[in-house]
């Protein structure tokens, strides 16, 4: 098949979004619906990269991969919070990109985890279904968008729909109101901390079986950042907010990088343009920020009708049920 | 059986005694006061008695249980609950949700039961979403259902923080200035509200007030603080014509 050029890298552009607004719901979350500012998200993408992608190398299914990615992100997500989950945020976050720094430089340096050659990552993972490249290319996109999708549909049912997902957002206003209310603050914030660490980790498995290879430097704390970037420019605690973040940031991002090619290196060279990069991003959010102060999007407001809204779906059979999913 | 008794507790910090063996017991279907003038320790009582301290000596009975080791959720969870003299609230929240946090939910507290028993969880909801309505009337809050939190009056808040506390249908509640700032009208309804709760489905209330006057109508029972003590109990007439009592409102005023 050939793809033409254009639908090409717009087919690459695309993917990298869409694994970048997996990463932002997953941080939204956490820090923009819980409160819990996760300053090492990116670790635990790695982890699901990791995980997959050596278990691809074995030539063992990938889905084994997927799921142990989502296991070891829960359990090193538990390990680290649980001593820093009764602290103040600043220590959470702290806390958090240090111990992914650890991560990152484990596998940098260990043969067992990171590849023959851990300093470069892993690379050689096969095309997915044994598919020809460009067919690749779009059934990665499409498979994303339908990740994407489902991703979006579970979380809003989560904060929307259940009465967990209102515990959530209390916690994020005031704890110690919800301890008084006979809430466990601790238990709400482990769930909500380990749902976001799956996000993530898939986020990195779908990273590896699209892009087919994952280098140390792609969980560096830059990372982390960017995904900051996009909650917030986006609309904190807001599910469409951060995706229309994610688009935004990484698209101003590749379309940057791809400018590289028609501009001839005495006016920008390379280092040049990815400062500009990062300055146009930096002006955008300043600006934004300032007559957006919430985002793009702000967090919806739930009124007593969208309560009522759910009862009534719930009761309402099959088609109540669609309703609820897709109202959001 | 009295519905919360405290036996000698003592919470210092540093060199302050803030509460100094305080023995206090709250009967059942009773609205008990406990006054003092300002810092005298009746905060720091409450935040003893709720589980938020944990005190350096004496013992917390709730329904003739010890509850002094228990964390603060689990006392809130047997049916003691607290408000804040510094109101605590959902600011980002609209009123409805402030009031639909509260509830115990015996599906919808936990993720995963809420997931398995999806239905009943909406069931509950319901409930507590009617429930919600009522007292929100019942408060002269109706109106305010789809404001956010943080835009309601000072008065507005401590009613909410009482409505919230209500939806938990507890035992005991203990509230904490619920009236300061409140002008008189509206105190005077606030009170009506907590008669009317005594009343109509037994509860029973401890209350800190820190204005004399305004117990005076409304409780059965006073403690008066003063310096981390109780310097008097007693029914409200006896109260106000102790000496000791009007000395220690004089001498920190
Ligand atoms: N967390 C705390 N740390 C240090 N001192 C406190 C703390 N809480 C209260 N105190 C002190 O304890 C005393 C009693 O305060 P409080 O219980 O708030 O009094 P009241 O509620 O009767 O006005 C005051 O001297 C106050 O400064
Ligand atoms: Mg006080």
């Amino acid at each position: 098949m050939d793809l033409h050029p254009l639908v090409f890298l717009l087919l690459g552009i695309g993917t990298f979004i869409l694994i970048y607004a997996i990463l932002a719901l997953s941080l939204n979350l956490q820090q923009g619906y819980t409160g819990l500012p996760n300053f090492g998200l990116i670790g635990f993408y790695g982890i699901g990269a990791y995980a997959t992608a050596s278990i691809i190398v074995q030539g063992i299914n990938p889905i084994i991969g997927i799921i142990l990615g989502m296991i070891i992100a829960t359990v090193f997500g538990i390990a680290i919070t649980i001593p820093a989950i009764r602290i103040r945020e600043i220590y959470f976050a702290i806390i958090t990109i240090a111990a992914v720094e650890i991560i990152r430089i484990i596998i940098r340096n260990e043969k067992a985890i990171g590849g023959e050659y851990p300093q470069l990552g892993i690379f050689n993972i096969p095309l997915l279904f044994g598919l020809d490249y460009e067919m690749h290319k779009i059934v990665s996109f499409l498979l994303l968008i339908l990740v994407v999708i489902c991703i979006y549909l579970i979380l809003q049912f989560i904060i929307y729909s259940m009465p967990f997902g209102r515990v959530l957002k209390a916690i994020r206003e005031d704890e110690d109101a919800v301890k008084a209310l006979g809430k466990n603050p601790v238990r709400y914030k482990l769930i909500a901390f380990s749902i976001g660490a799956i996000i993530a980790s898939l986020a990195g498995s779908m990273w590896v079986l699209t892009q087919r290879a994952i280098t140390p430097d792609g969980i560096m704390p830059l990372w982390t950042f960017m995904i900051w970037i996009m909650v917030l420019l986006g609309g904190m605690g807001n599910n469409k907010g951060v995706i229309i973040g994610a688009i935004v940031i990484t698209g101003i991002q590749q379309i940057v990088q791809e400018l590289k090619f028609y501009i001839p290196t005495e006016v920008l060279d390379n280092n040049q343009i990815i400062s500009l990069t990062w300055t146009s991003i930096g002006i955008l959010i300043v600006v934004v920020l300032i007559f957006l102060p919430r985002g793009i999007i702000k967090e919806r407001k739930v009124r007593g009708k969208d309560v009522e809204k759910t009862i009534k779906n719930v009761d309402g059979g099959i088609k109540g049920w669609i309703r609820l999913l897709l109202r959001s | 059986m009295d519905t919360l008794v405290t036996k000698k507790l003592s919470k210092h910090f540093g060199g302050i005694k803030a509460v100094d063996g305080v023995s206090i017991s709250v009967k059942k279907k009773t609205i008990t006061a406990l006054i003092g003038p300002n810092g005298s320790g009746k905060t720091t009582l409450f935040n003893l008695i709720s589980g938020f301290y944990g005190p350096d000596e004496g013992k917390v009975f709730f329904l003739d249980k010890d509850i002094t080791n228990l964390k603060s959720y689990q006392i809130a969870n047997k049916g003691l609950v607290r408000t804040f003299q510094l109101v605590r609230i959902f600011r980002n929240l609209s009123v409805i949700e402030n009031m639909l946090v509260a509830p115990k939910r015996n599906y919808g507290d936990s993720f995963i039961k809420s997931i398995i028993n999806f239905k009943k969880s909406i069931q509950e909801e319901k409930e507590s979403y009617n429930y919600a309505i009522e007292l929100l009337d019942l408060l002269e809050l109706p109106h305010m259902k789809d404001e956010y939190a943080g835009n309601l009056s000072g008065g507005q808040f401590k009613l909410l923080s009482i409505g919230m506390a209500l939806m938990r249908d507890p035992e005991i509640l203990l509230l904490d200035e619920p009236v300061a700032g409140v002008n008189p009208t509206l105190a005077n309804k606030i009170f009506d509200i907590l008669i009317n709760c005594r009343d109509k489905f037994n509860k029973t209330f401890l209350i800190i007030e820190h204005n004399m006057d305004v117990v005076l109508d409304f409780s059965d029972l006073i403690y008066v603080m003063n310096r981390g003590k109780i310097i008097a109990e007693g029914p409200p007439e006896a109260i106000f014509s102790n000496r000791g009592v009007i000395d220690a409102y004089l001498g920190a005023d």
